[in-house]
């Protein structure tokens, strides 16, 4: 399906932008790409299929060749596309892709603006981390420049889910060592969360060491991580992400305009596992799909 | 005017340190490619799936334990016998059969090995290594020559040492006390970019036996660098030396109160690592180093003959190596390593094997194949095919079966051979001493072409596991079986000797011995606070040597205790070893030794601060080689600052 789209969308792009087609009733969306490829492609792609199958009238754009004329939605998929969207005057927008963070900042103060964050719940990866690691009371997290603000949210998601999370405040990549070993004598697993100051080649090199020298599982944001060394991984994929907005979009048509809503977390979600490192830690894990489905059956 | 300036330039730095936040996340942050960081070769196999009995010292072991030299932390391991003959010889084996030089135990310090093809030995305190820069050793109990090669035949001993990034900053350690012992510790580790290194300079003193002139001082830097370019490359270079001023000779040959030994050690080390994916990697491995030893005595003079030379016990040896190295998991169920190594070996010494270097080359290809067909199911084959420049081509396979019946409970099974080949020492000597043209006394000499030993080993193990109340056993029961030992026979005839009746020593094979054992190691972490480790060994020899029968005690026992009482840390270690005898050698009694830790951590601002008194041999004087060479009890104080 991948090979497809990648083979077939820059025609597709083409025609979508050059052609007007289809019922003049149906809704205009302009679907702004950072780049039209790679991730962004595939998002565009997935959120394309579901809301074309309905008839709708969708157009492509990338940051260089935009604008709002006429169109009922702008969906900017990607952070240098949403930097453009709110650039200009037409609303709505619907950000994709974008980290809550980075959302939050970029539209303080701006109306009629509304996310599918990239992120996933703080709350449902404690709750994976209880389901994977049975009898988990504690977790460690450090926490960089950029995700210091997570610290209230996690207090809560802890609440939520049973797990106290402790953490800890570092500057800059060399404090990290310092900051893992003092958490973890009261951590039983580490919460890796999106901070550069932590997630750098040079730094991510001594979390993943570390942790697993200290025999600390890690469950990490993204597919990449649990490649590199986390032992479990809970994200959202491009087209999960894409086929999940197409759905509120079509929720959100009255037949005359787009009534968003608030910014919402994606209810969608993957888990990744990485064997080899669950072997050396000799932690017995179910599936993945077995886990999805008792995660997908929780509050 | 200056006040406004001043609130202006305020308002200014508010400005900019508000205005440089965190950089902000995007989602190239969850999607761009990342560095396999936990590959096959840095993660570690569990105990029960591998194919061998392995011990592993960890950091909080070799703190807690109070030991400042590294043989010692051998003590900690079941079925390891470690005397000091002086402070510059330490015997170091595992269940007995050797003489005060350990030939058959390999010890490699982060890939590189610091066996002596010289004499055969380690010269522990000669190996340019700050104990606080070990992050953890791993002993393989019983033989390893399928991963090893030749000499990894008792035992094979792996130290790594802690990657840059672990102790960043600054660290200044310092520690005085009674037998004359001293040490000095400096370290700045940092990083920059792709880079990360770390430099540590550590001296030590101390005078380790009562009434014994073995005073020693040992200055030391040891300094590593890690780069990392991209996400598939690491570049690891090290480079370390070593300068010993020991009173004594270190090689057991003492013809004067005022002999002295000037040891030298140095290496360098660069390892490249490629990372394909979690399961597959190459890396490629190259080092050097040298050795050498100024051993001085008066010139020894005998009337009416003359002055004899030599007047010094002089050697030197080096050591070359690249190595090449592939793991793969081709399915599921099959992981394989290959290695491919070259080494060369040199050596020397006009005192004692004449005015020749002496060289040689070794050549070996490993492969080792675990196959896991069912969850309960792990099955080992390895096999190292080696041509060595004494011992011949040889091959040394293993072949092992580990069963995991139910959660907790694993049996292993496995039989291996390996071989020892003759050292340069042994295959090449010629100490004697002359006065001109004359020949006076035959020391030693090396008539004979040496086969290599051969040992064949058979091992059953069990490990129980209870994660609910932190036990770990591990037991092994073995046995071994050792063909042509090598020890000196005496004497040997030499034609026109003035003095002595011939050669007093000649290297031949000799021996053969039988080896019955069983060996248990339990750690217990009941909660943080407290851990403590156990172990004992029990072992029965045959052997057409009496030496060889009386090598290992009856039963050794090791307990390590440590408690964190909350401002205060507490450790014991407990040490029982049975009356044994290194091989040519006097009896070394049975001895009790306990030592105490107390420890106080503390913060002086950002300063992490540690500071710690122990107290060896509390229980009085023991016999730490034979009955002459005592250990008498003695305390240091040391406090140790990261900055």
């Amino acid at each position: 399906m991948i090979n497809w789209l990648t083979r077939f969308f820059p025609a597709a792009l083409a025609g979508f932008i050059s052609w007007p087609w289809l019922a003049l009733a149906a809704p205009e969306i302009n679907v702004l790409v950072s780049e039209p490829a790679g991730i962004y492609q595939e998002t565009a792609a997935s959120l394309s299929q579901t809301l074309s199958r309905d008839g709708w009238k969708i157009t492509l754009s990338t940051p260089d060749r935009h604008s709002t004329n006429g169109r009922n939605l702008t969906v900017a998929i990607g952070t240098k596309a949403l930097e453009a969207a709110l650039a200009l005057p037409g609303r709505p927008v619907l950000s994709l892709l974008v980290p809550r963070s980075t959302y939050e900042r970029l539209s303080f103060g701006q109306h009629q603006v509304s996310a599918l964050y990239l992120d996933q719940p703080l709350t449902r990866q404690l709750q994976l981390l209880g389901l994977a690691l049975p009898g988990i009371k504690k977790a460690g997290a450090t926490l960089g420049p950029a995700s210091r603000e997570l610290q209230a949210e996690l207090q809560s998601a802890a609440k939520a889910s049973g797990i106290q999370v402790n953490s800890t405040l570092i500057d800059q990549g060399s404090d990290l060592y310092a900051a893992l070993t003092e958490l973890a004598e009261d951590s039983q697993a580490f919460l890796l969360l999106p901070d550069p100051v932590v997630v750098q080649r040079g730094a991510l090199q001594n979390f993943f060491l570390h942790t697993y020298r200290l025999k600390k599982p890690v469950l990490a944001y993204s597919a990449p991580l649990v490649k590199s060394g986390a032992l479990l991984g809970l994200y959202a994929t491009p087209a999960q992400l894409g086929g999940e907005a197409a759905g509120w979009i079509s929720e959100s048509w009255s037949g005359s305009a787009f009534h968003l809503g608030a910014p919402l977390y994606p209810k969608r979600f993957t888990i990744g596992i990485n064997r080899t490192v669950a072997r050396s830690l000799e932690i017995d894990l179910p599936s993945e799909e077995a886990l999805s489905r008792r995660l997908e059956a929780m509050p | 005017m200056l006040k406004q300036s001043l609130a202006s330039l305020a308002c200014m730095h508010m400005v900019l340190a508000w205005a440089a936040p965190a950089d902000p996340l995007s989602e190239t942050d969850y999607f761009s490619e990342q560095p396999v960081v936990l590959s096959a070769s840095r993660l570690s196999q569990p105990v029960n799936r591998a194919p061998a009995a392995v011990t592993v010292i960890t950091r909080e072991m070799i703190e807690a334990s109070g030991f400042r030299q590294l043989p010692d932390l051998l003590r900690l391991v079941p079925g390891f016998q470690v005397s000091w003959v002086r402070g510059n010889i330490q015997a170091v084996t595992y269940q007995g059969l050797s003489s005060i030089y350990s030939r058959r135990l390999q010890v490699m310090v982060d890939g590189r090995s610091v066996y002596n093809p010289a004499y055969g030995q380690v010269q522990w305190r000669g190996i340019p290594l700050a104990l606080d820069d070990i992050d953890r050793i791993e002993v393989v109990r019983g033989s390893n020559a399928a991963n090893d090669g030749v000499n990894a035949v008792q035992a094979s001993i792996h130290i790594y040492t802690r990657p840059a990034s672990a102790d960043p900053g600054w660290t200044v350690g310092a520690a005085i006390g009674s037998a004359d012992i001293r040490d000095g510790l400096l370290r700045y580790a940092g990083g920059s970019g792709d880079w990360q290194w770390r430099a540590t300079l550590n001296s030590r003193r101390d005078d380790w036996l009562k009434n014994q002139r073995d005073g020693a001082r040992d200055h030391l830097f040891d300094a590593r660098a890690e780069w990392r370019p991209n996400n598939r490359d690491e570049v690891t270079l090290q480079a370390g030396g070593i300068l010993g001023e020991w009173d004594e000779s270190s090689v057991g040959y003492t013809f004067s109160n005022q002999q002295t030994t000037d040891f030298f050690n140095g290496h360098a080390q660069a390892r490249w690592q490629r990372t394909l994916s979690a399961d597959s990697e190459w890396s490629l491995l190259v080092n050097h180093t040298v050795t050498r030893a100024d051993e001085v005595f008066p010139p020894l003079s005998v009337p009416p003959i003359g002055v004899l030379a030599p007047d010094n016990l002089n050697y030197w040896f080096s050591r070359s190596a690249l190595e090449f190295s592939w793991q793969a998991r081709p399915t599921e169920q099959l992981r394989t390593v290959w290695t491919a190594e070259a080494r060369l070996d040199r050596a020397g010494s006009a005192s004692l094997a004449g005015p020749d270097t002496h060289q040689g080359t070794m050549y070996r290809l490993s492969s080792s194949v675990e196959w896991n067909p069912a969850e309960q199911w792990v099955l080992h084959a390895g096999a190292m095919l080696e041509k060595h420049y004494y011992a011949g081509t040889q091959l040394s396979p293993r072949l092992a079966v580990n069963w995991l019946p139910v959660p907790g409970h694993s049996f292993r099974l496995g039989v291996s051979r390996a071989y020892r080949s003759p050292t340069f020492l042994e295959q090449e000597s010629d100490f004697k001493f002359t006065s001109g043209p004359l020949l006076v006394d035959q020391r030693l000499l090396s008539p004979f072409k040496l086969k290599p030993e051969r040992m064949d080993s058979a091992e059953l193990g069990y490990l129980y596991h209870l994660a609910t109340l932190g036990l770990d056993l591990d037991v092994r029961l073995f046995h071994n079986r050792l063909d042509d030992i090598i020890d000196f026979t005496t004497p040997f005839p030499v034609a026109g000797e003035l003095m002595g009746d011939g050669a007093d020593l000649t290297y031949a094979n000799l021996y053969r011995a039988r080896q019955w054992g069983g060996e248990y190691q339990l750690r217990w972490q009941p909660g943080k606070a407290t851990w403590l480790t156990l172990s004992q060994s029990w072992v029965r020899t045959r052997a057409d040597f009496q030496d060889l029968e009386d090598s290992a005690p009856d039963w050794n026992l090791s307990l390590l205790a440590n408690h964190d009482f909350g401002p205060l840390t507490g450790s014991i270690g407990y040490y029982r070893v049975g009356k044994m005898r290194w091989v040519g050698s006097r009896e070394t009694p049975a001895y009790d030794r306990l030592d105490l830790r107390l420890s106080h951590v503390f913060k002086l601002g950002k300063t992490r601060a540690e500071l710690a008194v122990v107290a060896q041999s509390v229980l009085g004087d023991y016999s730490e080689f034979d009955s002459n060479r005592l250990f008498e009890p003695r305390a240091y104080v040391s406090l140790k600052l990261n900055l």
